[in-house]
């Protein structure tokens, strides 16, 4: 056997065509997959080796067609252009096979190998409908693959012809008479003006890199992508006075304009395509997503179904993990006793029990709780539902200037991860649109801010109404974030937006493996945040806290001992310095410290505390964190409440800031107005609700 | 209690014979709209099947709308439409597609 071999192989196809799902059965790996369009919003790569080949993936985001507009498409079309992959897979979900291939009569003029597969094949059969891969292979003389995704099945074929296509790939005489089967027919009037700009681009030596052929016909097309290519060319002039002559020409010819005909014919090529291949084998069985879109997208029970939805996922998440969630705080609590009990008493010890196992413990106790969110979450992705979602709510999104497609970003920080949301709003069409969704996305309430809200609601509330309380605080974050767009609508992001166009996936049953992966890979995130990033705020805390020694004074109880130590170290002094800023809205400095820990990842809140709490306590009746809370003087439900709100509102941890800051461009005034602006807006919503509470005595011990 | 009735009752039947007549209206206002000139808007259309003739807005949209299969003459079939600042669902080559209100008001159709 030869050496290795490296293959670059890049997936492409329609969005939500299951590009992601073949990508992970090709590499073994576990990428985030949906049944909504834009989960993949950035490339990304993963490798195999086969048969002494190193065949590196590349899996981009889905597009409609090679000329583009959206962040994300931008990225697959800059990928094929400029970094040529030695094989294309264009993923076709067979169920709308004509559409599909669009797609394809244009990346089949890029000369690259290209293979076809036909995804979610067993779709098709339940549609009544059979397509004759053979035929369509022997048709297009390309290699077709029939595989379905989600079962396994045909990705050993795909591996074979992947290797296959690339030893062909390296003569480039024969790809090109291979594919030309594959090549649309323009009819002979734009074939001539096709030619006569190819003979003007192989003039110059920085066009001829790209192939001619795509190049000359996206140009007729009026492709800004391949206008910006020319531009940089030596006959600049020359070309765009032939561009002009061509267009001209086409629309005196056809009476329409160039890129109408040019699509035209491609969807002719296409339809011809499937009339050959698609047969009909039987009755077309009863829809079910008909059904439930009748219900579901209702005009008047749209959003009252949508609002049941929501309120079951929080019922479920927390009546199933309340149980588990006690049983780990039982544990944490036997655990760190037990720990206690085998390191001897002293600095070691203090800071494992009350540093380590106070903060982590702290943190970790919600795993059951992420969990059961995740798979909740996870099943309204994978079933399809998320893509109705965001068309239902377009209507109430629209009147506060965000779009429809908004919703898929800001929920998908909803419980997951603000950063993955700023990334999705790369499916945002305008810009304007995609900035005031990323100001706004930090507010929901992540998975990292779910410790920080359920140890408080858990502390002051009675189980029976903690789902509500709950629900109610994902209610006012929705209601926060909606006035903010409104208000930047009004003020500093002035402007229309965008229409609202979206493909609706069709319902499918999602598999327990695809769920249990999902639940499992962001809760594993989760897990490994804790045990990274927490330990080291903890221990830092911790130092803070234990440092330096108070003067050990033999008339004071532990407690008074221990609450000196506090004064005197280094936390407890930065505390009194920044404490007269947070006593208007009812904290103290430790409360404060959590909050600036907070800043560098949410979950950190949670383990600062347990940290404080458990050296500012004596090690005798350790109590777990949530008692420990409900028991204190210096803490009330108003105070509680308060905690959560600036919670909710301030500054988003910095790895949410870093994205950003990149996905805005680089921008510091936005960053400015993130940060700061966040943080003094939560300073002043805190404010109103603590002097109300304070005024009218709601919840105050 | 029957006094309550009667009152539920009257705003009942004042609402379903505005409903009534409303969609009556519309339905009646598209088809003659049809007649006259052969071509209706899409955000007035009536759940059914008609065919797409053009698309009346900015270059990206078109292009978009283009490659989602709105080619003339392409069938399109509308499956509910929430009427006006609602949304239009509709099927185009086999998938499913959902339209603001202000989109397809500039989308024109004619019959089958």
């Amino acid at each position: 056997m030869e050496e290795d071999k490296n293959i670059k192989v890049a997936l492409i196809g329609n969005p939500n065509s299951g590009k992601s799902t073949i990508f992970n059965e090709l590499t073994d790996s576990n990428q985030c997959v949906g049944n909504y369009p834009g989960v993949t919003v950035e490339k990304k790569e993963g490798s195999k080796k086969y048969e002494g080949y190193n065949i590196s993936f590349i899996d981009l985001p889905g597009i409609y067609s090679l000329s583009t507009y959206s962040d994300d498409e931008v990225v697959t079309r800059d990928f094929l252009l400029k970094e040529e992959p030695d094989v294309i897979v264009d993923i076709i979900d067979a169920a709308s096979l004509e559409r599909n291939l669009y797609l394809f009569t244009q990346v089949v003029e890029l000369d690259i190998p290209i293979i076809i597969v036909l995804n979610m094949a067993d779709i098709v059969e339940y549609n009544g409908q059979k397509i004759d891969e053979k035929k369509l292979s022997k048709l297009l003389g390309i290699s077709v693959v029939v595989t379905i995704g989600n079962k396994k099945k045909g990705i050993g074929e795909l591996l074979d012809c992947i290797i296959e296509n690339y030893c062909i790939g390296k003569d480039v005489g024969k790809v090109f008479e291979m594919s030309q089967n594959a090549k649309v027919d323009y009819g002979d009037d734009i074939k001539t003006e096709v030619d006569k700009l190819k003979v003007l681009i192989a003039k110059d030596s920085l066009l001829s890199k790209f192939p001619k052929n795509w190049l000359s016909i996206a140009l007729l097309d009026n492709d800004s992508s391949a206008l910006n290519l020319i531009s940089k060319a030596n006959n600049v002039q020359e070309i765009l006075a032939q561009f002009k002559k061509s267009k001209n020409h086409i629309k005196e010819h056809f009476g329409e304009k160039a890129e109408t005909e040019i699509a035209d014919k491609r969807y002719g090529f296409a339809n011809s395509v499937v009339k050959t291949v698609v047969q009909k084998t039987g009755q077309k069985k009863i829809n079910i997503t008909e059904i439930i879109d009748t219900f579901a997208l209702n005009r008047y029970m749209g959003i009252p179904i949508f609002a049941l939805a929501m309120h079951i996922i929080f019922k479920f998440t927390f009546t199933f993990s309340e149980p588990m969630t006690n049983l780990f705080s039982l544990f944490f609590k036997w655990f760190g006793s037990t720990v206690a009990g085998i390191i001897p008493p002293g600095i070691a010890q203090s800071l494992i029990v009350d540093g380590i196992i106070g903060g982590v413990g702290g943190v970790l106790v919600f795993f059951p709780l992420i969990l059961f969110m995740f798979f909740a979450i996870a099943f309204f992705e994978d079933s399809g539902y998320m893509a109705r979602a965001a068309f239902i709510m377009d209507k109430v999104m629209s009147r506060f200037g965000l779009h429809g497609k908004s919703f898929l970003p800001l929920m998908l920080s909803t419980n997951g991860c603000a950063a993955p949301g700023l990334l999705a709003t790369r499916i945002l069409d305008s810009k304007r649109d995609r900035l005031i969704t990323m100001l706004v996305v930090p507010f929901m309430i992540c998975g990292a801010k779910l410790p920080v809200f359920a140890l408080i609601i858990g502390a002051f509330f009675s189980v029976k109404y903690q789902a509500g309380v709950m629900f109610f605080m994902y209610v006012l974050s929705v209601v926060i974030a909606l006035s903010i767009a409104k208000l930047l609508n009004k003020t500093i992001l002035k402007g229309e937006t965008a229409h609202f166009v979206m493909e609706l996936p069709p319902y499918h049953m999602p598999t327990i493996k695809g769920l249990l992966l999902k639940m499992w890979e962001r809760s594993w995130m989760y897990v490994r945040k804790a045990g990274a990033i927490i330990v080291f705020i903890s221990i830092l805390i911790w130092v803070a806290f234990a440092y330096p020694k108070a003067p050990i004074d033999v008339n004071l109880n532990q407690n008074e001992q221990a609450a000196l130590q506090v004064e005197c170290s280094f936390a407890g002094r930065v505390g009194k310095v920044i404490e007269p800023f947070f006593k208007p809205i009812g904290m103290d400095g430790g409360r404060a410290i959590a909050l600036i820990a907070g800043f560098v990842a949410k979950e950190a809140i949670v383990g600062a505390l347990g940290t404080i709490y458990a050296i500012g306590h004596d090690e005798e009746n350790s109590q777990s964190l949530k008692d420990r809370i409900a028991t204190d003087k210096d803490w009330s439900p108003l105070k509680g409440i308060t905690f959560l709100i600036f919670c909710l509102i301030y500054a988003p941890c910095v790895v949410s800031v870093a994205v950003f800051f990149k996905e805005t461009g680089s921008s510091y005034k936005w960053l400015a107005l993130l940060v700061v602006g966040n943080t003094v807006f939560a300073w002043l919503a805190a404010f109103i609700v603590f002097q109300i509470g304070i005024f009218l005595k709601i919840g105050v011990r | 209690m029957e006094v309550i009735k009667r009152i539920a009752k009257s705003i009942y039947d004042y609402w379903r014979k505005r409903w009534i007549k409303a969609h009556f209206q519309r339905f009646k206002a598209f088809n003659r709209c049809l007649q006259h000139n052969s071509m209706a808007k899409l955000s007035s259309a009536v759940p059914g099947s008609y065919r797409f003739v053009v698309a009346y807005c900015d270059e990206k949209l078109g292009r978009r709308l283009l490659e989602m299969g709105f080619v003339p003459g392409e069938e399109i079939t509308v499956i509910t439409n929430t009427g006006a600042k609602g949304s239009i669902m509709i099927k185009i080559k086999e998938s499913k597609i959902a339209l603001s209100n202000k989109i397809a008001d500039n989308i024109l159709l004619k019959r089958k």
